[in-house]
């Protein structure tokens, strides 16, 4: 029987893995200009590297394309590693401070070096995981269960909403590119800009998968966990700082893209029917690449030849989600 | 496995809540630990279980200190089943399937040895029907029978139940008293298990501790217990019944 469920789980897998690659060769074919499937394909072998088509495909929708899927990913995976780890299916990377910890490091870049475009990326990675340091040392320090991470995150949250808004105060030219920034998307993404990202969220993807069968057990709660053999606390530790990393990451190249990493842990139980962290990590991951690409798909196609950023799109789709989530609260 | 506590005492901000505790959980035994609310039973279960490592004195496990042991040995040797359970949202085998830990390494998945050892706890707890469906939809007492099948799954010589009779209607708690009893003789299981209900208690446990003031009143098998006037004198009730037909309490006043 349970063979059975694996099995239709690998199915499962193989689908959401074709669905996403037909969800790419969208967004590499669709745009401001539309592409042919030959045009792509001659684009993509590089045929004739002079061409417009394999310039718009290399220079534009490739890397927005790669940045989708690893801004998809990222939270995804960061979605589900907090979930699990403070055990509340309402809780997102802005819980531990990626939000607050990212904008007020890129805000303070920003003020201190405008021109420097590489240092606000780097600044909001810094930011972002600091924030989430700071979340975890001051609630280690008051015993590191799960409701002190949650207060704490609230507190320096707030303290750096407050330091951001003081920042914008005094800096009101930081507060156009501060809304692009807390809005979310790819646009203008560049290769370089996405190796170290790409990097690290790789690495949380496979520490994740390393992790998963321990990670699983905090849902059992401290005492329960330990008395199989895991160490709870710590495991909750490194499992933070694991979804920090790669919420940072992508929101050092995709700004605050909301609502992935919240909703598609849902979407993902809801698929699999199952908690069982090593099915949610890899059909989260499927799930939220899809979501970001038809997200960034639809904002290039709707108003085209205008952009609307992918995060306008996923917050239409995450909000109402949201709501429905909260109402069936008890349910899920 | 026997388990011997020698003369522990432990507390919660230097309020004293155990003083002077010793004594022995035969191997292959069900032993239920009795006291009134506050006795100290369920400190004395987090101390064994490693939970709380500030007392002092010894907690033996098989001769030796739970608190000296790597978790991993400890693992390997004691189940635990708290009083206070989570709801996961998890299906009923994936939290079976959670006992098995212990076995599994960091990057291993779960083997068909221990797929089977999971199926067999289930079996054995009589949760079959509801394997696949998800545990925060459970009522209270299948809940406590996944955890239960759970703790059977690490397949360890000792398990350590606190309250597991609780939320089980009359018909489950006796089946579940007499699959403990039946596993305590047929596999060599040892039991600890803190129970309120004195009638279930005296029918179906090997030996009695009671707990008063954080010391040890009584320490005995059921029939020694009735004889010395345990139930009037720690707990003000009368027994009346035996051993084969069953007992009742009635409030001694």
């Amino acid at each position: 029987m349970n063979k059975n469920k694996n099995r239709s789980f690998w199915w499962l897998t193989v689908l959401l893995l074709v669905l996403t690659g037909a969800a790419a060769f969208l967004g590499l074919r669709y745009g401001s200009a539309k592409l042919s499937l030959s045009e792509v394909l001659a684009g993509l072998l590089r045929l004739d590297p002079q061409s417009v088509y394999t310039k718009i495909l290399w220079v534009v929708r490739l890397p927005h394309v790669a940045a989708c899927v690893l801004a998809g990913a990222g939270l995804a995976v960061s979605g589900v590693l907090l979930q699990n780890a403070v055990n509340n299916p309402l809780a997102g990377p802005n819980i531990i401070g990626v939000n607050a910890g990212a904008g007020f490091a890129m805000v303070l870049g920003l003020c201190i070096a405008p021109m420097a475009y590489g240092l606000q990326s780097v600044m909001a990675f810094a930011g972002a995981f600091a924030c989430t340091v700071l979340i975890v040392l001051t609630a280690n320090r008051a015993g590191g269960s799960k409701v002190t991470i949650v207060l704490a995150g609230v507190a320096v949250s707030a303290l750096l909403s407050a330091g951001i808004s003081l920042l914008k105060l005094l800096y009101p030219d930081v507060a156009i590119i501060y809304s692009y920034f807390s809005v979310g998307g790819v646009s203008g993404v560049t290769f370089q800009q996405l190796k170290l990202p790409a990097g690290i969220i790789l690495a949380v993807l496979a520490a994740s998968v390393v992790l998963a069968g321990r990670l699983n057990l905090l849902c059992l709660g401290d005492s329960m966990a330990q008395t199989l053999g895991v160490r709870a606390k710590l495991v909750r530790i490194v499992s933070l700082l694991l979804a920090s990393a790669s919420a940072g990451a992508v929101v050092s190249f995709a700004g605050l893209l909301g609502f992935v990493g919240l909703m598609i842990p849902h979407m993902a139980r809801k698929i699999t029917g199952s908690g069982d962290v090593r099915k949610l990590i890899p059909v989260s991951v499927l799930l939220g690449a899809m979501l970001v690409l038809l997200a960034d798909l639809l904002g290039r196609v709707l108003f085209a030849p205008s952009e609307i950023p992918a995060g306008i799109i996923t917050a239409l789709i995450g909000a109402p989600f949201f709501f429905v989530l909260l109402l069936r609260r008890n349910r899920l | 496995m026997k388990v011997t506590f020698e003369h522990v005492a432990a507390g919660y901000r230097k309020k004293p809540v155990l003083r002077d505790v010793s004594f022995t959980v035969p191997e292959g035994s069900v032993t239920a630990l009795i006291g009134r609310n506050g006795a100290g039973k369920s400190t004395l279960l987090r101390c064994l279980t490693g939970e709380k490592t500030d007392y002092q004195g010894k907690i033996l496990l098989d001769g030796k200190e739970v608190r000296s042991m790597e978790l991993a040995e400890r693992t390997h040797m004691l189940a635990s089943l708290p009083q206070m359970l989570p709801r996961p949202h998890v299906t009923v085998w994936e939290l079976v399937s959670f006992g098995r830990t212990p076995y599994i390494p960091l990057t291993g998945t779960l083997s068909d040895k221990d797929q089977a050892a999971v199926d067999r706890a289930i079996s054995a707890v009589g949760i079959e029907a509801f394997r696949d469906s998800f545990v925060d939809t459970l009522s209270g007492g299948e809940l406590k029978k996944a955890f239960f099948a759970m703790t059977l799954a690490q397949d360890t010589p000792v398990v350590v139940l606190d309250e597991p009779t609780a939320h089980l209607d009359a018909y489950n708690r006796f089946s579940f008293l007499e699959l403990i009893t039946r596993m305590g003789k047929q596999l060599g299981k040892t039991f600890l298990v803190v129970m309120h209900e004195l009638p279930e208690i005296l029918r179906y446990a090997d030996r009695i501790a009671v707990l008063q003031d954080g010391q040890v009143a009584f320490e005995g098998t059921p029939e020694e217990c009735l004889e010395t006037g345990v139930p009037e004198s720690c707990f003000q009730l009368c027994i009346t019944g035996s051993r084969e037909h069953g007992y009742a309490a009635i409030p001694n006043k």
